[in-house]
């Protein structure tokens, strides 16, 4: 555990990652790996893409950054490096996913939220990007927050 | 109270590595929020738990929240549970003890405290007893007027009661106060009281939690199928009379707003295995009388609520009662013009009008007899704004316009101005 003070986290955040992050290294979440770093505050999560999907033997890189209040705040969760094929996944690593906006609730955890992008990933039946990938990417040029965005969720069978 | 007004400052990691857990058993009483034993728990409506300011933290200063584990809504921020404040610092003393002090540091640095004595004029148990860790047997033993005898006579010389208000105005800083509790329990509350926030008086561990603890004040039996009403009493749901509406709790008199209660499931399963035979023999009891079965399902027509009035959805963003726990307040607002703690202390137009002794939902020390004031919401300005841009107000400024040319019109004006004032004064009513 890292002894550097997550300047930043409110104390019950830091808690709560402690313990989550605890929880984690008994029980990862199946296809994911937390990658060991001093940061906290910042977690970078490798995402294996399940067997007998699209995503098979692929990997990916998940950035979780914590606000200030987590978890009453939703962590801002994006895909580093080549995201992945997805409708739902920007090309620049933003991801569609309610539960990362409006359905965030403080009951849930990144392990939690590892599952729903798998299950995300998992169910897609072809690899291709959202329509509105150029425009929305290029209003995200000056380095938005996906949690700026206005999102409306149009399906989750996707 | 008022919301957003705490924030926990960061803090350095030697906190966490002495925070190692005991081995106590932890499984049980998690908060999902803080995933860590729960402290001073709250029972929402829909039975799910979490820690006070776990609770308070998550819940929308702006507009209805959501329960973060089953996103049903509410408006309401409850009172701490005490029958489960109570189990769980038997139950895990050690970790208990751990939270508080946890809890007790965040409280100091950000000056806000959650009910240090979770007591009213109106409980059956002395809450004193609660910090001192006795019993709510015991606390019965030296106080034995009934609650609905405690709500009708507040000035009965209840020996716990006066000892109750003097405390509960403290804000906190209890420890040095041991002098005037009662003769009854002086002993036990002494020798807490020295120790309260240094360690745990290992004596009280040894109490064991017995089942007349678990009496439900309606049907006087073992609580079956607990459910926590938003004043923290616990009740079988069957003792509960259902209505469509909101209802009273038996006991207190308060009202439990919104028409569905749903079980503790935390409390129930600790029922179910701390007394095993008791509580089977309760469900046989109930499975006997309530044969429809169809105790459980709640059909709840709470958003029929027709309130289209724009005044009751006026809300005022980061307020809540310290009544009956609206949060944020909608329609009328009053705050006490005289605690002076930084929480602050506010009423909701039906909490202010009932009156009465309404203790505050944090460490107020508010009293009947301050002076509240009636708050206007910064909405209704925005909405007036809005709706009225092209009558009243816009009229105003022609006629102020014509002001300028003319005098003459005086007395329209006067006219004009008192219809605006009526206007106005039916929103904030
Ligand atoms: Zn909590
Ligand atoms: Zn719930
Ligand atoms: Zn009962
Ligand atoms: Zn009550
Ligand atoms: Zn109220
Ligand atoms: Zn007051």
């Amino acid at each position: 555990m890292s002894s550097s003070s997550p300047k930043g986290l409110s104390r019950i955040a830091a808690n709560r990652l402690h313990k989550e992050l605890k929880e984690w290294q008994m029980n990862p979440p199946a296809g994911f790996k937390h990658k060991v770093s001093d940061n906290l505050q910042r977690w970078i999560v490798e995402v294996n893409g399940a067997p007998n999907t699209l995503y098979e033997n692929e990997t990916y890189y998940l950035q979780v950054d914590f606000p200030e209040n987590y978890p009453m705040e939703a962590p801002q969760v994006i895909f580093t490096h080549n995201p992945p094929l997805h409708p739902h996944i920007y090309s620049n690593g933003h991801i569609c996913l309610d539960i990362l906006y409006d359905s965030w609730s403080p009951a849930m955890t990144v392990s939690s939220i590892c599952i729903s992008i798998l299950s995300m990933l998992s169910s897609s039946t072809e690899k291709a990007r959202p329509v509105d990938n150029d425009r929305y990417v290029r209003n995200c040029r000056n380095g938005k927050s996906p949690k700026e965005t206005r999102w409306w969720f149009h399906d989750d069978k996707v | 109270m008022a919301g957003c007004l705490v924030s926990d400052s960061s803090e350095d990691c030697r906190t966490f590595e002495a925070q190692e857990p005991s081995n106590e058993g932890t499984e049980r009483f998690t908060c999902s929020i803080c995933l860590d034993l729960v402290y001073k728990p709250i029972v929402q409506a829909c039975g799910h738990i979490f820690c006070f300011w776990c609770a308070f933290k998550a819940m929308d200063v702006r507009k209805e929240s959501h329960c973060p584990v089953c996103r049903r809504p509410y408006q309401y921020f409850p009172r701490v549970c005490e029958l489960l404040h109570f189990v769980i610092s038997k139950t895990t003393p050690v970790e208990y003890k751990r939270r508080g002090d946890e809890i007790r540091r965040a409280e100091e640095e950000s000056q806000v405290f959650s009910p240090h004595f979770l007591k009213s004029p109106r409980q059956t148990w002395s809450p004193r007893s609660y910090d001192g860790l006795l019993t709510p047997r015991e606390a019965a033993s030296h106080c034995v007027n009934t609650s609905a005898e405690h709500i009708s006579s507040a000035d009965t010389s209840c020996p716990c009661k006066e000892n109750d208000h003097e405390d509960w105005g403290d804000s906190g800083h209890m420890s040095d106060k041991p002098a005037s509790a009662p003769a009854l329990n002086s002993q036990k509350e002494n020798g807490y009281a020295d120790k309260r926030y240094t360690q745990v008086d290992s004596s009280f561990m040894d109490d064991k939690l017995t089942i007349d603890d678990f009496n439900c004040p309606s049907c006087n039996d073992l609580l079956y199928r607990p459910v926590v009403l938003n004043c923290g009493e616990v009740f079988c749901k069957s003792c509960l009379k259902r209505t469509t509406k909101a209802f009273y709790c038996p006991s207190c008199k308060s009202s439990n707003p919104g028409s569905s209660v749903h079980v503790c499931l935390e409390l129930h399963q600790y029922l179910e295995s701390a007394f095993p035979v008791d509580y089977n023999r309760r469900r046989l009891a109930h499975s006997a009388i309530y044969v429809s079965g169809g105790d459980d399902e709640d059909q709840n027509n709470e958003s029929a609520e027709a309130a289209d009035n724009i005044i009751s959805r006026i809300r005022h963003a980061q307020v809540g009662c310290d009544g009956c726990g609206m949060f944020p307040i909608e329609g009328v607002r009053y705050r006490c013009t005289e605690c002076i703690e930084k929480i602050g202390f506010d009423l909701c137009g039906s909490c202010y009008k009932h009156g009465g002794y309404v203790i505050g939902r944090f460490n107020q020390e508010h009293h009947p007899q301050h002076h509240m004031e009636q708050i206007c919401p910064q909405e209704v300005h925005h909405i007036l704004n809005l709706n009225i841009q092209n009558g009243f107000i816009q009229r105003r400024r022609q006629q102020q316009h014509a002001l300028h040319e003319s005098n003459d019109h005086n007395s329209q004006q006067r006219n004009l101005f008192s219809d605006l004032d009526d206007y106005i004064a039916s929103f904030i009513g």
